[in-house]
């Protein structure tokens, strides 16, 4: 039987955990709404340049020759680009992720392709190695505030690197935010790029073609398409801050209320104990009155 | 009649609100829009965006991106987008040089003399405005 003290030095420490597990919540609640807040400004380019490009593609037809169109010379090499958060106590934001990348690194393995992993986020790095795949490349210590210059310096990377045949294709592994409470773990071939040409329906005017280009639509597209890719990359990234923060989040309030739950607990315990040694003592007491 | 006019940026809707005209950085040439413009999708190059409005004008520098015309609005879709007054020029004098620089040293057409050359266009351009 624990002894009082027991119980009250158990109690002290359950309630400084509950302190810390409550102020990461309140920071990741800040946190988040940044992070959405960001994830929401940043939605109408998005919208605009995806509408630009379905008007520029429905107006070339999907015939056109662009280098990030291309097929490259190369069928061994795979690049997978992984993006995770940098700290843990986030739920399980980070380990679905890394078992969807993990998952498709081996199957790419399988297939006997050469994988290389570029990893964002330091959980990431540290799930893939610890399980010997060799990460090539890895940014952490991501900060918000940096996203631009980290989605423009890897567009252009990848850009370098699809001009150089250096992979024939390129996975991104992040997960999708889709609200509060749920990630998707999506993994996605973002090169090659492929044009998706609006459907026309019977009868009506291709998207786009009633433009007036300037310059012309092909070349027009291949300014697009950069801009498409870095706007995907900053996007994923947006998402996977977004995640991470409400998971986080989410993982903390779980966490405040068990520790709340266990207090409780403990008290009654506590209480319970307390009562027994003062009956005991009565007990002593009185027997040793009654034996004089 | 008026146009309405949106300046996105990647982080943001930089301005949006209603002009009489609108000056753009064209990719072959300034142009000006005027309500009822036909449909016209094109590049635009780092450059002073004016916007005129009763009597008055806006001015905004923006990167390079796209202008998407039609009859009663206008979007700009650019990198960048800063109020003209606020544009340091001393900073801007300093990066135009070393971009300069750097286009002289890099081979044409290799993404450094790429990257050179827009930053020397953006450069020239925050100096203009």
């Amino acid at each position: 039987m624990a002894s009082l003290r027991d119980i009250r030095n158990r109690i002290g420490s359950v309630k400084n955990t509950r302190q810390i597990t409550r102020a990461m919540k309140l920071v990741s609640s800040a946190k988040l709404n940044r992070a959405t807040q960001a994830a929401t400004s940043a939605r109408p380019y998005q919208q605009a340049l995806e509408r630009t490009l379905q008007r520029v593609v429905g107006a070339v037809g999907g015939a056109v020759e662009h280098p990030l169109l291309r097929l490259p010379n190369n069928e061994n090499d795979v690049l997978v680009v992984v993006m995770t958060a940098d700290r843990g106590l986030c739920g399980n934001f980070n380990s679905i992720i890394n078992r969807a990348a993990q998952l498709k690194v081996e199957e790419l393995v399988a297939a006997g392709k050469n994988v290389r992993i570029y990893c964002y986020g330091k959980k990431g790095r540290q799930h893939l190695a610890r399980r010997g795949f060799t990460v090539a490349d890895s940014v952490v210590d991501l900060n918000p505030k940096a996203y631009p210059a980290i989605a423009d310096e890897l567009s252009l990377r990848l850009q370098r690197e699809l001009a150089e045949d250096a992979f024939s294709e390129v996975f991104l592994a992040y997960n999708r935010y889709r609200s509060v409470l749920s990630q998707e773990p999506t993994v996605e071939r973002i090169l090659p790029m492929q044009l998706e040409v609006p459907a026309t329906p019977e009868g009506e005017v291709a998207e786009g073609v009633d433009f007036l280009f300037e310059p012309d639509a092909s070349s027009l597209l291949a300014r697009l398409l950069p801009m498409s890719l870095r706007t995907r990359l900053f996007q994923a990234l947006l998402e996977t801050q977004a995640g991470e923060q409400a998971k986080r989040m989410t993982a903390m309030d779980a966490a405040t209320r068990n520790a709340s739950e266990l207090i409780n607990r403990l008290t009654l315990e506590y209480n319970r104990a307390r009562q027994a040694a003062i009956t005991k003592e009565l007990i002593e007491i009185v027997s040793g009155a009654e034996a004089l | 009649m008026s146009l309405s006019v949106q300046i996105v940026t990647p982080a943001a809707v930089a301005w949006t609100g209603t002009v009489d005209e609108v000056q753009a950085p064209g990719l072959s040439g300034e142009f000006g829009a005027l309500p009822g413009h036909a449909l016209l999708l094109s590049a635009t190059r780092p450059g002073v965006v004016t916007l005129h409005q009763g009597g008055g004008q806006t001015r905004f520098l923006v990167g390079a991106g796209f202008a998407e015309v039609s009859a009663e609005k206008v979007t700009l879709l650019v990198d960048l987008c800063e109020q003209a007054g606020s544009v340091d020029k001393g900073a801007a004098a300093e990066a135009l040089a070393a971009a300069e620089s750097r286009l002289m040293h890099a081979s044409p057409d290799s993404p450094e003399w790429v990257e050179a050359r827009a930053a020397a266009e953006l450069a020239s351009a925050r100096l203009e405005a």
